[in-house]
């Protein structure tokens, strides 16, 4: 009953008004869909530094994989003894200043290297207090680790994590 | 329309009753197509801004693929062994296919890259960090540079004497990297690796320094 007097009411209170309503749902709309636009660009532009960092990563974590001051008795295997002497606290502490040497302060990492089983683990950092702030970004490759003298080689990874500012 | 005669009241208050009372909706109407008005033109604002910042954003996007690209040529020489010698890199791919035919501007430092694009008065730039100690150097110009600080150029004949001190040395490397060097980028770049020798304290063994150098 109401529907119908709805229908048929003549009186057209509403006809001035329509156009504001229809002015609000263009208005309405367009900001979801301006706030969606934003919100995909801003997850593009994510991803896109993400990925960036990552293959930064990825190249330091090869590069250390290879460093030849770490190797162990062949070129493929990473000696403990020489991850000893540059993991924090670094025991050696000219082999630790020149492993990072070669890299720009603009690369803020720390170096994880740690057997499959997690029976060793060895962290090589720039700096003995680091910050705990900004994003972390890591890449990993696998290696064998000489332990010891007896030539007993385990598979392990080595991990690097960058850490990032916010305007990097 | 009904207006009721109130000739008692003053001249304003009649004028006031004759507002209240008039239900022609004439008002209603001026408003509703007044605020229509606004709003158009502030939607049609918004559109245009989004539309112009999207082209920005393209711009953008684009020199950041190029100061990436060209952070990554610089990075792989980094990564690669002495013996691997230099590279050549172009920036000829980009003002072929992209919108950067001409004014691309390029700078190389010790700590970054940066690409940079001028149009109608706007400067579009990206700049990215480098993962390897650099210097927007040649190889002639290093030594150069070492010969006129340390006597010695540094070369593995020509180790840096030990008694300049080896923050003496990698200080005064820093201080030649802070130094931006802006490339031609009509023209290609060099990218090699360098070692620079040092002798250690005892003077019997010689420590190598890498640096990655950028130069025309």
């Amino acid at each position: 009953m109401s529907t119908y007097l709805f229908i048929s009411d003549e009186k057209a209170f509403m006809e001035p008004h329509n156009d504001i309503i229809s002015t609000a749902m263009v208005v309405i709309g367009f900001v979801i869909f301006a706030a969606i636009l934003l919100k995909t660009y801003l997850t593009y532009n994510d991803n896109s530094l993400a990925l960036e960092n990552y293959r930064q990563a990825a190249l330091i974590a090869n590069d250390v994989a290879g460093y030849p001051a770490i190797q162990g008795s062949r070129q493929d295997l990473i000696s403990a003894h020489a991850l000893d002497s540059i993991a924090m606290p670094a025991a050696d502490r000219e082999m630790h200043s020149d492993f990072f040497h070669r890299f720009s302060s603009n690369a803020d990492f720390f170096v994880d290297v740690r057997t499959d089983d997690g029976s060793h683990t060895w962290i090589i950092d720039r700096y003995e207090t680091s910050s705990p702030e900004g994003d972390i970004i890591a890449a990993s490759v696998p290696v064998v680790i000489e332990l010891g003298n007896n030539a007993r080689c385990v598979p392990g990874t080595v991990t690097v994590r960058l850490r990032k500012n916010k305007w990097t | 329309m009904k207006v009721k005669p109130c000739s008692q009241k003053s001249t304003p208050q009649k004028y006031r009753f004759h507002f209240i009372a008039d239900d022609r909706g004439w008002i209603d109407l001026l408003l509703s197509k007044v605020a229509l008005i606004f709003a158009s033109i502030i939607i049609l604002a918004a559109l245009y801004h989004l539309a112009a910042d999207a082209g920005r954003m393209n711009q953008d996007r684009q020199l950041d693929a190029i100061a990436q690209d060209f952070r990554s040529a610089i990075d792989s020489a980094g990564k690669s062994s002495y013996e691997a010698g230099g590279k050549v890199y172009f920036f000829d791919a980009y003002k072929k296919h992209g919108s950067f035919s001409s004014g691309l501007n390029a700078s190389v430092s010790g700590e970054y890259v940066s690409v940079s694009f001028q149009e109608k008065g706007r400067r579009y730039s990206s700049v990215k960090p480098l993962t390897y100690k650099t210097l927007p150097l040649s190889e002639d110009e290093v030594r150069g540079e070492l010969t006129g600080a340390f006597s010695a150029n540094g070369n593995i004949s020509q180790p840096i004497p030990a008694s300049y001190g080896y923050t003496a040395v990698t200080g005064f490397l820093a201080a030649l990297g802070t130094k931006e060097e802006n490339l031609n980028t009509s023209i290609e770049v060099h990218i090699e690796k360098t070692l620079i020798y040092i002798h250690n304290l005892n003077g019997t063994e010689v420590k190598e320094l890498e640096y990655i150098l950028v130069h025309q």
